[in-house]
């Protein structure tokens, strides 16, 4: 009984989208109305779009990858504040208040070739100007700038959970800070890293606001391709069809990554 | 006399903030001794252990492990390991892997590891239990594998901060034996600490009684509990009724207005000072002219004992007898000149 609202809400929410998807998918509509048909699927495995979804989780991971590098030591010193780091964290999280569409603008401001205010800072310095919008790194820059307090706060999270007497346990045993990071700190905070990524992996590789403004549109990832059959050409069987092998694909990549955290877990490898 | 001397905390100072924990300590931990570190909650006792752990620096003073200065030696560094009063066990890896953890970090040989963890094991009867989860433990069994995971190790020196704390009072008295017969075993120096006089006397070789950031009293059980030095310590050590008296003359006391004789010298004549009589040590007669004489208020049945308040002049004696008596009966409180302790006043606290 107290679960209905729930139910409702999943309904609504998750279970009517996919099923709409799943409907969108497998039908094709001609003279002779609505049949189910596994067109849209099959054109989907067409080189082109693989070679964007290809793309797509490359940049995702490379963008996935330095947020990693940035937030994990970010989070050790934050965490290592006295006062928990409260005000840098503040700070970080900042810009997330801020419409994500908005941060994205103002990153091309910055950037832009022509009139970007770092290129007209390098020109006054009579400095080589830098030409990065409209290729990958621009993307990659933008998904890290975007999504990295994703990575930070989750990480943050799972350090401030560790137990100081834990901690110190390491250091009676013998642990310098080196091995107490490898032995203790990291296995504890994997939960904290497994969600971090998760976070920014998903809205990394399924986006299309990034690539359209920082890569000006010369770089189509799988989100591009998916948005402009909705919005451009109407095909929504087809959006509908990429949209699902998107999902798929994702899924598979994150209970691989939840197998190896398990793995992990089990401690054996640690030594 | 200097030679078994292994842990020594010279005019050791500590504040935490605005506020003095550790006020100019000094105290020597013998070689091979169970010593414990006694004293109400907040008086440092843990803030004294971590100096040793090196877990916390002195403000001043040093210490000295045999007669070296160790207080910037990371406890990393350190001969000594430690059993935490939350267990902090590792929550991530297994009993075999939390006890290997600090052989493993001296790349110890594989063989040799596992040989040392099993015997580890044994020692504090929980054979077999390799390759269980932490979380599947037991308090007690999570706090014998804490002291597996020091003991592995082989320290010099082991700290307990409160191990027994959270068990319950059968466990407790189990361990306390245990605890016991492992350090002789082990042949090394225990620190342990606690707030619980009983446990103290029980397990110690030495006593520590600390209060308010300074050490009180330092000796055997025996002499904690014979001859405690101030009100303080013996009121902390077990049960006392602790009277405001005058000192006439060497051997002569007036309480109550009254002059007893008494075995105590040396202080000046017409010194205030405190007097101490252990509940036991009261005999309870009829009235008579000249003694003390009052009226029962209560009397308990505590099992080995009937624990019976009296009130006289205005104060309540405490007194332990086998008799029962009835409240309202009128009695006179008798006490051997020898049983009849007498302090120096306590330096009243005075913010510091
Ligand atoms: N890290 C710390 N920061 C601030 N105050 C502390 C800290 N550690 C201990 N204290 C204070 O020092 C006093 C003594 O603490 P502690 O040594 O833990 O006492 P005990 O173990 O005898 O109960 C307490 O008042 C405690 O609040
Ligand atoms: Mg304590």
């Amino acid at each position: 009984m107290v679960g209905y609202p729930y139910l409702i809400w999943m309904v609504v929410f998750i279970v009517v989208p996919l099923i709409m998807i799943f409907y969108y998918a497998f039908t094709v509509k001609d003279a002779n109305g609505t049949r189910f048909a596994l067109d849209h699927l099959m054109k989907s495995f067409d080189s082109k779009y693989m070679v964007a979804l290809g793309k797509s989780f490359l940049y995702a991971f490379i963008a996935t990858v330095i947020c990693l590098i940035l937030a994990y030591p970010l989070a050790l010193i934050l965490v290592k504040r006295s006062n928990g780091g409260s005000a840098m964290l503040f700070i970080f999280i900042l810009p997330m208040w801020m419409n994500f569409l908005l941060r994205t603008y103002a990153w091309l401001s910055l950037l832009e070739t022509n009139n970007g205010l770092l290129n007209t800072v390098l020109r006054a310095l009579h400095l080589p100007v830098l030409d990065i919008i409209g290729t990958p790194k621009a993307i990659v820059l933008g998904m890290v700038y975007n999504f990295l307090p994703f990575m930070v706060l989750p990480i943050y999270n799972a350090l401030a959970k560790i137990d100081k007497s834990i901690m110190e346990a390491a250091y009676d045993l013998g642990a310098n800070d080196f091995k107490r990071l490898l032995k203790v700190t990291i296995p504890l905070s994997m939960p904290g890293v497994m969600s971090g990524i998760t976070m920014v992996f998903m809205p990394a590789v399924t986006s299309f606001v990034i690539p359209n403004l920082l890569g000006s549109g010369k770089v189509n990832l799988i989100g591009n391709i998916i948005e402009q059959q909705f919005l451009l050409t109407y095909d929504w069987g087809f959006g509908a069809a990429l949209s699902l092998i998107l999902m798929i694909i994702i899924l598979i990549s994150m209970a691989v990554m939840q197998r190896s955290d398990e793995d992990m877990e089990g401690g054996a490898g640690l030594w | 006399m200097e030679k078994n001397v292994i842990i020594r905390l010279e005019n050791v100072t500590k504040s935490f903030e605005d506020q003095v924990v550790l006020k100019n300590i000094t105290l020597d931990v013998e070689k091979n001794e169970f010593l414990t570190l006694l004293g109400p909650s907040g008086c440092g006792k843990t803030t004294t252990l971590r100096l040793i752990g090196g877990f916390e620096k002195p403000d001043e003073g040093i210490i000295l492990h045999q007669g070296k200065d160790i207080s910037n030696v990371p406890p990393y560094k350190r001969n000594v390991n430690t059993v935490f009063q939350k267990y902090a066990l590792f929550p991530h890896l297994n009993v075999y892997e939390n006890i290997a953890f600090g052989l493993n970090i001296k790349k110890m040989n594989k063989s040799l590891i596992k040989e040392k963890v099993e015997k580890a094991l044994r020692q504090v009867n929980l054979d077999g239990y390799e390759n269980r989860r932490i979380e599947q433990l037991s308090g007690g069994q999570q706090q014998r594998i804490a002291i597996a995971r020091a003991i592995v190790n082989e320290p010099e020196i082991l700290l307990l901060d409160e191990p027994l704390g959270a068990l319950d009072l059968k466990l407790r008295q189990e361990m306390q034996y245990e605890l016991k017969t492992l350090q002789k075993e082990l042949g090394i120096t225990f620190v342990y600490v606690t707030h619980d006089q009983e446990e103290a006397l029980t397990m110690s070789d030495t006593v520590v009684v600390m209060n308010n950031g300074v050490i009180q009293q330092k000796g055997t059980p025996e002499d904690i509990y014979n001859e405690p030095v101030n009100a303080f310590v013996a009121d902390f050590i077990g049960e006392s009724n602790i009277i405001d008296g005058i000192m006439k003359q060497d051997g002569v006391l007036e309480i109550f207005g009254r002059i007893y004789e008494c075995v105590d010298k040396g202080f000046a004549i017409n010194e205030k000072v405190d007097v101490v009589v252990r509940p036991e040590d009261i005999k309870l007669l009829e009235p008579s002219e000249n003694k003390i004489n009052g009226q029962v208020t209560s009397c308990i049945f505590k099992g080995v004992h009937y624990e019976t308040c009296v009130m006289t002049d205005g104060f309540e004696w405490v007194i332990h007898n086998t008799k029962n008596f009835k409240p309202g009966e009128h009695v006179s409180i008798n006490v051997d000149p020898f049983d009849i302790h007498i302090m120096k006043k306590m330096v009243k606290e005075t913010g510091t």
